[in-house]
């Protein structure tokens, strides 16, 4: 081969070197966009898993008030709530599935409690042991009394954990 | 040409050549990795929208839903579904769909089961492409003509009268369900029905024999009998199954089969279980606070018996329809209990 031609050999192979390096940089470029993106929809979905979450808590048949059958919204029924502990911890792998790694509790505010009331029902408790989020969602609730008829007001309380 | 022209000439051939099929498989293989991310991508936005559906489902009721969808097909089992080769679980929820979704669009419906408390809601998932006809003959039209009425207008469906079955026409529909309110639930459905459809495969005609009672009310309990299409004619699948309640019949409609349907009333019959161990406990504790005759109306008997019953169901349904029609007077009892509770002024059961 004459030393022209590999001269241009060499050229040729050099443009091929530069053209694949430009166009690995370009598709690493467009990897750590599309890994960035991915990010962002694994933290949406979580956030959408504690908002689902925080919904199936507060619209649990065993929970909710309801006259006639008729449901009342963002109410708990006193009575139902002294019942449901024990029901959701002796079935936790039931309810692992509607839950999953969360803490549900209900808290009452107002009016002021006496001494000696209960004023706090741990409902469903299933903390990881090592977990990278955790999300809160707090949700104004009348806590409804059916025997006298009253109603006080209460936080439901759901923090949901990710492994 | 010299000899030295001819190989330098083919050398670069060779080159040109080398060099093409390298960068040709470079995109190649970005297109294919692409192609299978995008899948991947669009398998997952389908998971979340069903999963927002299903959260949507235990939150509200009586709600039908439209939901335009990539054009991939979702097949469903009892306890779990697939987008694509991608699985998910179902869960609790109490879901009736058929085994294959293929169109773009998917019809979603939830109705509340009430026993005479809300239990739980039932998800219905359709499509548009698939048929529901439904069959009924003199003494059966008023129930047949509710049933059409109760189920949502945005699906395919349609109400004939066995008497003119033979007319029915072939509307290339990927899978046909017959909903017989016909005769004995024992009997086999006339083959008539198929006499257009004979050339859909047997696995996309299937049929349910449904006694829902004579009148213009969808009786309370009863039984059905899946049926399958078996060339021209229709084949019985064992064994008998009940319904109970109107949402239960409805998921009889929307399942693929009888494997599915039951699965789905056991996971309700748990459900109901455990909703039922809240009032009774509810009923107990107010039963000890009060005095008659409010004492009376928080006896927590039919409630327990309830409890035992649903226990029962989760084993052994469908058994006899006798359980259900047990099931549907304690349903009954407890009503009863709820209104006198209100009479007397106490605290409501429910």
């Amino acid at each position: 081969m004459g030393k022209k031609s590999q001269i241009q050999m060499g050229e040729s192979i050099a443009i091929l070197f530069i053209f694949f390096v430009l166009l690995i940089f370009g598709f690493v470029f467009y990897m750590n966009i599309m890994k960035g993106s991915a990010k962002v929809e694994v933290e949406e979905n979580i956030q959408l898993k504690a908002v689902g979450i925080a919904q199936k808590a507060s619209f649990l048949p065993e929970l909710q008030c309801s006259e006639e059958n008729v449901r009342v919204e963002d109410c708990i029924d006193r009575h139902k709530l002294e019942a449901v502990h024990n029901l959701l911890s002796e079935n936790n792998i039931y309810y692992f599935d509607i839950f999953e790694f969360s803490n549900i509790s209900v808290r009452k505010v107002y009016p002021f409690p006496e001494v000696g009331e209960t004023i706090d029902w741990e409902l469903y408790d299933n903390v990881p042991g090592e977990f990278t989020s955790k999300l809160s969602t707090f949700i104004p609730v009348s806590l409804f009394n059916s025997t006298t008829k009253s109603y006080d007001f209460g936080i439901l309380a759901v923090e949901v954990y990710t492994k | 040409m010299k000899k030295k022209g001819v190989v330098e000439l083919h050398f670069n051939w060779i080159f040109v050549l080398i060099a093409g099929a390298v960068i040709f498989a470079f995109f190649i293989t970005i297109v294919n990795k692409q192609r299978e991310f995008s899948e991947i991508k669009s398998s997952g936005t389908i998971i979340t929208n069903l999963e927002s559906i299903l959260t949507g489902a235990q939150v509200s009721t009586r709600t039908v839903n439209i939901i335009d969808m990539p054009k991939v097909d979702i097949g469903f089992e009892c306890n779990r579904y697939f987008i694509g080769s991608v699985p998910k679980q179902i869960k609790s929820n109490v879901v009736f769909a058929p085994g294959l979704l293929k169109g773009k669009t998917m019809i979603t419906w939830t109705t509340d089961w009430n026993t005479p408390y809300r239990v739980t809601n039932f998800l219905y998932i359709t499509d548009p492409q698939l048929r529901y006809i439904i069959v009924f003959d003199a003494s059966t039209e008023a129930v047949a003509k509710k049933v059409f009425d109760e189920l949502p207008k945005e699906i395919s469906k349609e109400v004939v009268d066995v008497a003119d079955i033979g007319d029915l026409v072939d509307k290339n529909n990927y899978k046909v369900k017959f909903v017989f309110m016909v005769n004995d639930v024992n009997n086999v459905p006339t083959a008539d029905a198929l006499s257009e459809l004979i050339d859909m495969a047997d696995k996309d005609v299937t049929a349910i024999n449904v006694d829902a009672g004579t009148s213009n009310v969808i009786q309370s309990t009863g039984e059905m009998r899946f049926f399958k299409k078996h060339g021209n004619g229709w084949m019985a699948v064992n064994p008998i199954t009940y319904y109970l309640k109107q949402e239960s019949l409805f998921g009889a409609i929307y399942a693929e089969d009888i494997e599915m349907y039951n699965c789905a009333m056991k996971k309700a019959f748990k459900k109901l279980g455990f909703v039922s161990k809240i009032y009774f406990e509810r009923s107990s504790s107010l039963e000890t606070y009060y005095g008659s005759p409010c004492s009376t109306q928080h006896d927590p008997t039919h409630l327990d018996s309830m409890i035992s019953y649903a226990d029962d169901q989760l084993e052994n349904f469908p058994d006899t329809l006798g359980d259900l029609e047990t099931m549907n007077s304690i349903i009954t009892n407890i009503k009863d209990q709820n209104h006198n509770a209100q009479l007397y002024s106490c605290a409501l059961i429910y």
